[in-house]
């Protein structure tokens, strides 16, 4: 080996030659050495690495839990806080809006079916058949319905209604409008019924004759009025004729008003409907023609 | 005498090619392991890690014995192992003081302050300012003895390159040195 650098060359070996003879590697080298050539099955030395990893990685891991549970321990954690507004879902109890989530979720839920409904052709028919078919048999059954709605112990208004003779009153009950299928005064209601209550009374003193061709006419305006019932079953009920109000605002000398123009009374006398209005298409009882007729 | 890291050639020559591998550990282990933590620490400037490193060296010589088609140059398999994972570290050592907060400075051992102690002079000062590939390859050559084709092979560098950083070397060593003389 020439020396090129003569004087630095030696100066530079004899320091680094100093330092190195400083350092005394420790008699285990071997060992380690050995240790880290120690031969292990491929399985096996993935279940020791794993090993090796796995404390750690659950050291790591509880170290959350573990600090929660001394915070706990001490009362100073705030977990169980936390978890009950997380159950609560962050709305309070006493929220305003707390019906609003259900109610969203069935509105939502019926707007589907409505839509998969209409979306379907065959289902869509087959509901508007039925639809049909319910609203024929509601209307058949109407009269049913009026006959227990004219009665007392229906919902319906009763009240006395003075006779032409003044010599005494009648019960008359008005039956609440839009109660059910009996917005639609039928035959039934109009007429006298077994069990009496709100059936059609003739007036006192009044004439037979007269009395005769009101009557005829309220019941073929009866039964006018049953036939529209059943063509036209989705009419509202502010618009369905009542003749069995006694406040009737029709024009005095006309008794027999067509049952499809019904009079609605601006005072609102009466049973209170949906709008505010009570219906009404009787003659007034003031009427002396016809004395009090009242269906 | 200075101690040289080149073992006579009747050594390597007396570990036959089919020796396993842990008896050529053993063997190499007792021959050159001294030798090499000195290296080791010349690069690195810390015994522990020294000896860290070429723990390591013959723990990858060992893995690596079946591919070693020559046993001839289990040697100079062990130097280049040393040398680059002397160089990992000292990159390493580099992010980490430059990351890390520096310690309090505790107190050195016996071994690292004979080392402090001989590392004020000014050859070992000037020969730390040099840049890594010029203090490796006059650590090779000075103190290793190693020729310019076996620096070449453990640096991973041509022969040319060897003589450039060592010429490089010892002109800043010698600014160095001139100027304090």
């Amino acid at each position: 080996m020439t020396e090129p650098d003569g004087m630095y060359g030696e100066d530079i070996r004899h320091a680094l030659s100093a330092v190195a003879e400083l350092v005394v590697p420790a008699g285990d080298g071997l060992a380690k050495i050995r240790q880290g050539t120690r031969h292990r099955p491929p399985a096996v030395a993935w279940l020791y690495a794993y090993a090796t990893y796995l404390p750690r990685v659950l050291i790591v891991s509880f170290r959350v839990p573990a600090s929660e549970l001394i915070l706990m321990a001490k009362g100073q954690s705030t977990l169980p806080k936390r978890l009950r507004t997380r159950l609560r879902g962050q709305v309070k109890p006493g929220s305003p809006h707390a019906w609003l989530r259900p109610a969203l979720a069935a509105a939502g839920a019926l707007v589907m079916v409505v839509a998969i409904t209409l979306a379907v052709p065959g289902l869509r028919q087959t509901v508007t058949t039925s639809a049909l078919n319910s609203t024929s048999t509601n209307s058949g059954s109407a009269g049913a319905s009026g006959t227990s709605l004219g009665t007392e112990q229906a919902t319906g208004d009763s009240r006395r209604v003075p006779t032409s003779s003044g010599s005494g009153s009648m019960k008359l009950t008005i039956p609440p409008v839009g109660a059910g299928s009996g917005k639609c005064r039928s035959k039934s209601s109009s007429t006298s019924s077994p069990d009496g209550g709100s059936s059609y009374i003739p007036p006192v003193g009044s004439s037979p004759t007269e009395s005769a061709g009101t009557n005829q006419d309220i019941i073929t305006q009866t039964q006018a009025d049953t036939a529209r019932c059943s063509k036209s079953h989705s009419t509202s009920p502010s618009s369905s004729s009542s003749p069995s109000s006694p406040s009737g605002s029709t024009s005095p000398g006309s008794p027999t008003s067509p049952p499809t123009s019904p009079t609605i009374s601006p005072t609102g006398e009466g049973t209170p409907t949906p709008t505010g209005t009570a219906v009404t298409d009787s003659p007034s009882p003031s009427d002396g023609d016809t004395g009090g007729m009242t269906p | 005498m200075i101690e040289t890291l080149v073992a006579p050639d009747s050594a390597l020559g007396s570990i036959p090619a089919e020796l396993d591998a842990d008896r050529a550990v053993t063997e190499l282990y007792g021959t050159h392991y001294r030798a090499l933590v000195h290296l080791a620490a010349l690069l690195v400037r810390d015994v522990a890690t020294a000896e860290e490193v070429v723990q390591d060296a013959f723990i990858a010589m060992h893995g690596s014995w079946r591919r070693l088609r020559d046993t001839d140059k289990a040697l100079a398999y062990l130097r280049q192992s040393v040398v680059n994972k002397s160089r990992s570290v000292l990159r390493h050592r580099v992010v980490m003081d430059r990351n890390a907060p520096k310690p309090a400075p505790d107190v050195p051992s016996a071994e690292q302050g004979a080392i402090a102690l001989l590392e004020r002079s000014s050859v070992i000062k000037a020969l730390r300012k040099l840049p890594e590939r010029q203090r490796e390859a006059l650590v090779l050559r000075y103190y290793a003895d190693l020729s310019e084709a076996q620096i070449a092979s453990v640096m991973g560098i041509s022969r040319g390159a060897v003589k450039s950083h060592t010429a490089r070397g010892m002109s800043s060593l010698r600014t160095v040195l001139e100027g304090e003389f």
